[in-house]
């Protein structure tokens, strides 16, 4: 964990006009964290990660990649470096798996380039084989189903070697063992070095998975911990975040499993 | 893979073969007819025979201007459709078309005795004025139909303000009634400067922007984060639409359904993907246009009808075929 971190902001502030969104935030991640963002509906998330991925501009505050100030890089420096993808990426394209991973190699690739080069090809089949999509990737997108074009779509991000991978609610339309086999990927691309940063609205999934949590309300951090070693705290903090009783289950890997307690009567 | 590329190839040589084809029979059909090899004797022989002035200076030259308003208003409207993400768009339906002839109307209105150049550039301008309005008109808009009714209105008032002018102006009404038909008649080797201009112009805007609009499909999240600025490539395409339109109107005054028809009859052929779409386009425009101006001359000779007329009349039936073939 003393690696230089790979997005490190100072006093980020983000808005839309007269609006503050995200207040004044410091945040560092590194190299194989597994980082969940979450928060009660309108607390800033998404707007947070757009600001951290470069995708929105920032209206106040530092915002460096690996050490890199954001301002001193072109586009296509930046976006070897970082992946985004919003929570609904289209389905309604008119391209197959192999044609749309092939599209995130484009920052590499000259604009003349018309055919596809035998690194890009290496490029294009690694990513398609990390998410699993060896046996589709000459189908159509749009006759993929749900969890499978969220894996062509995860693929055309690595597909780009970037360091770290940011994801909008991915698991909102999926059910739930996609979901499972999402986290699972995710958690497989963090071992290997990538950092991951992720919206979550699911609890349960972020406190399973993730290496760390972080709580925003009202556009501020109000918890950032290690759920690994210290689920408790993060139990506790999620709970007053959502007002909401969160009850741990046991569990036979050691990792929190939690619920949320739909039915509290006092809550 | 390798036999999905080879049909694309195979699909592109079976349209340049077209244009060829289109090409040397708009050689041969006019008031009079020459065999193929009339055409080649009349094309390579240096003598001043009746049938070489007719197929060197009348025929060959209006023959590539035809060709290259084609292949204009094809790309043109392939990237405007592209760039709007609708499938109707195109540089006449876009109100494009008309404010370069607005602006060419104008000209000659206050400036009867102006020469060609600067009439050309006079559409040029009006051209790109039509793709910066529209822009600006629709700055916010995220919907096709909405950019699509600005563009509508914006080609009303430009179609009105040009039959106040001509109506209003006895000098110009000659000029006018061929203009706004739309057609190739006059058209002589004093547009070889417009070829020239043309020509490189289109292969910059296809490598500059093929691969770029590609990227936009996905989302401008998303190609934002692959690098690109999809405002600034979207106002690249829009303003390029209206160089090409505003070269075409000045050659061939408004012509319209090419730059429809020619993207969608492309897709059909060629297949998917911006530089496959807009090379198709450029083809297939080229085609139409070489048609619509050989049946012109041929169906009333020895007069002729405006090409203007007859792109409808040969692309909506192709069109109309292709969009019901892919129903089934």
């Amino acid at each position: 964990m003393n690696s230089e971190p790979i997005i490190a902001c100072n006093n980020l502030t983000l808005g839309y006009k007269d609006t503050v969104v995200i207040n004044s935030i410091d945040l560092e991640v590194r190299s194989g964290e597994f980082v969940s963002l979450l928060g009660p509906n309108a607390s800033g998330k998404s707007t947070l990660l757009r600001g951290l991925s470069g995708i929105r501009s920032v209206d106040s505050g530092e915002l460096s990649f690996s050490g890199q100030a954001i301002s001193s890089m072109t586009a296509r420096e930046l976006a070897k470096h970082v992946a985004f993808l919003p929570q609904f990426p289209s389905r309604d394209l008119d391209l197959t798996v192999r044609e749309l991973v092939g599209r995130g190699r484009s920052p590499y690739l000259s604009r003349f380039t018309v055919t596809d080069s035998d690194n890009t090809k290496f490029e294009v089949d690694r990513a398609i084989k990390s998410v699993g999509l060896e046996e589709l990737a000459e189908r159509m997108l749009g006759s993929l189903s749900g969890g499978e074009a969220q894996r062509a779509w995860i693929a055309f991000a690595l597909v780009r070697n970037p360091k770290i991978l940011m994801l909008d609610e991915p698991t909102s339309h999926l059910d739930i063992s996609y979901q499972r086999d999402l986290m699972r990927l995710l958690k497989e691309l963090c071992l290997d070095g990538l950092a991951v940063v992720i919206v979550l609205h699911d609890v349960s999934l972020a406190l399973a998975y993730s290496d760390r949590v972080i709580g925003l309300d009202q556009g501020k951090i109000v918890f950032d911990g290690d759920v690994f070693n210290d689920p408790e705290s993060a139990i506790q903090a999620l709970s007053k975040l959502f007002r909401m009783n969160l009850v741990s289950i046991p569990s036979s890997t050691g990792r929190a499993l939690v619920a949320p307690d739909w039915i509290n009567p006092e809550d | 893979m390798e036999f999905v590329k080879s049909t694309v190839v195979r699909n592109f040589l079976f349209l340049l073969s077209l244009v060829l084809l289109a090409f040397l029979f708009s050689l041969q059909f006019g008031t009079s007819y020459f065999s193929p090899s009339e055409v080649i004797k009349g094309l390579s022989t240096a003598d001043s025979g009746i049938d070489r002035t007719i197929i060197w200076e009348i025929r060959l030259p209006r023959s590539l201007s035809a060709a290259l308003v084609g292949a204009g208003l094809g790309l043109a409207g392939a990237m405007l459709q592209v760039t709007t993400r609708n499938p109707l768009a195109d540089p006449a339906i876009l109100g494009i078309s008309a404010l370069a002839g607005l602006a060419l109307a104008l000209v000659v209105v206050v400036f009867p005795l102006v020469n060609s150049y600067i009439r050309g550039l006079a559409c040029i301008a009006g051209g790109v004025t039509g793709g910066a309005l529209i822009l600006f008109l629709s700055r916010g808009f995220v919907s096709p139909l909405r950019i699509t009714i600005v563009g509508v209105a914006v080609g009303a008032f430009a179609s009105a303000c040009i039959i106040g002018l001509i109506t209003g102006s006895r000098v110009v009404l000659d000029l006018a009634l061929g203009f706004l038909a739309g057609g190739l008649y006059g058209a002589g080797w004093e547009d070889a400067f417009w070829w020239l201009v043309f020509l490189p112009l289109m292969g910059l805007g296809v490598i500059g922007l093929a691969n770029r609009l590609d990227n936009l499909t996905l989302g401008d999240e998303i190609a934002i984060n692959l690098g690109e600025n999809p405002d600034r490539t979207r106002a690249a395409a829009v303003l390029f639409s209206g160089l090409m339109t505003g070269i075409a109107v000045s050659i061939s005054g408004l012509v319209s359904f090419v730059g429809l028809a020619s993207p969608h009859i492309a897709r059909a052929i060629v297949g998917r993907g911006s530089l496959n779409l807009f090379l198709g386009s450029i083809l297939v425009g080229s085609i139409v246009m070489l048609a619509a101006d050989t049946v012109a001359r041929v169906v009333i000779r020895p007069s002729e009808l405006p090409a203007g007329i007859l792109t409808a009349f040969v692309g909506a039936p192709i069109l109309i075929y292709l969009v019901r073939s892919k129903l089934s």
